[in-house]
């Protein structure tokens, strides 16, 4: 039997289920904090595999801790789900519009600049309302939408103010107009294993689940099906969820996530995707 | 039977009964800020966040390789966090 473990920094709803479906197929992951791990980068990488197991399933919170021990697992001849390249790509929104771009995938207008001026003059080539994100960040957190000039110079401004460097990259997207909710697709690999409308609540316009978003079954059109998996082709494939909007003339993929929360999906939709990730996880192992 | 002897009877139903409806948690450990019992599932995995019906802390549930129970400050929400 192969063994596979999954590293965490935080065990949620989705690890246990991850968890408890692999002990349903009578595998025993190796459970791996990531808070207490250190890795001596030169050690045997067949002692590492040792500790690992032959495949790694990493679902850390922090994407920097994840990407980074992504990396180092890797080097170590490991299998990572997802690796570093998808998960490097997934994590920075302009990396994964300029890969969608490339593969042709159908994404809303992009505008990137690197300083306030910059900015600015993005913002009057785009046009009004606009939406400002963090090219990193998660949970819909720092996502503006900019109705006219003077909501972008506050908003531009309190950007300069937050000493983080990444936060000095300014990203923005055209505002689709769209019904008030978006898709997700869950893409396992070769296969779209379930798809999910995701409303946005009361008071706030966007639809993450963790801003109080609810989760409603969608059926997989064959159109829906095609999108997902050339968008997640484009960031290199894995275990990914493709976040899209139903804007007037097609559907325009915004996001693919790579550490997927996938409990509201399971609520809506009833598949057991849990299951479905430790099927690939257990198929993508060492042999 | 008299009246004391039922009341008894009934007491040991209801205990019974009750017992049957609530699985009993394997440990109660005490809420390090403000000392109130802090229930820890018989399931519990390691890396479980509990929170403290009292004052709303969250704390890491670690269990140690011979299955000892600490409880740890959760870590703050950072701002790479997410999916």
């Amino acid at each position: 039997m192969k063994e596979i473990s999954l590293i965490y920094d935080r065990i949620r709803w989705e690890e246990k289920a991850l968890i408890q479906a692999s002990r349903r197929i009578g595998l025993n992951p190796k459970l791996v904090d990531s808070k207490e791990l250190y890795i001596n980068t030169m050690e045997d990488p067949s002692k590492t595999r040792v500790k690992f197991g032959e495949a790694v399933i990493q679902r850390c919170i922090s994407y920097f801790r994840g990407l980074h021990l992504t990396a180092t697992l890797e080097s170590m001849g490991l299998p990572v789900i997802n690796s570093f390249n998808v998960s490097s790509i997934c994590g920075n929104k302009l990396l994964t519009t300029l890969a969608l771009i490339k593969a042709g995938v159908p994404s809303p207008k992009t505008f990137v600049a690197f300083t306030e001026e910059g900015a600015f003059k993005a913002l009057e080539n785009l046009g009004y309302p606009a939406v400002m994100k963090p090219v990193v960040g998660s949970w819909g957190r720092l996502i503006a939408l900019i109705k006219d000039r003077d909501s972008a110079q506050g908003l531009i401004e309190s950007r300069k103010e937050m000493k983080n460097a990444l936060l000095q990259i300014y990203y923005f997207q055209e505002y689709v107009e769209r019904p008030p909710r978006d898709i997700r697709i869950m893409v396992i690999g070769n296969e779209v294993i379930a798809a999910s409308y995701r409303y946005s609540p009361q008071n706030d316009w966007r639809t993450n689940v963790a801003r109080g978003g609810v989760s409603k079954p969608c059926s997989v059109t064959h159109e829906l099906e095609e999108l997902a998996l050339k968008a997640a082709e484009a960031v290199g494939g894995g275990v990914l969820a493709v976040d899209c909007m139903e804007s007037p003339s097609e559907i325009l993929v915004h996001e693919v996530n790579s550490t997927v929360e996938f409990r509201g999906l399971c609520s809506a939709t009833h598949v057991d995707i849990a299951k479905k990730i430790i099927d690939y996880a257990v198929g993508v192992a060492r042999g | 039977m008299d009246f004391k002897q039922y009341e008894r009877f009934i007491r040991k139903s209801l205990s019974f009964y009750k017992s049957t409806l609530r699985r009993a948690p394997t440990l109660i450990e005490k809420c390090p800020e403000c000392d109130a019992d802090l229930e820890i599932p018989d399931d519990v995995v390691s890396g479980e966040i509990v929170s403290c019906p009292d004052c709303g802390m969250d704390y890491e549930v670690h269990v140690s390789e011979d299955g000892k129970v600490e409880l740890r400050p959760a870590e703050i929400e950072g701002e790479d966090w997410g999916e």
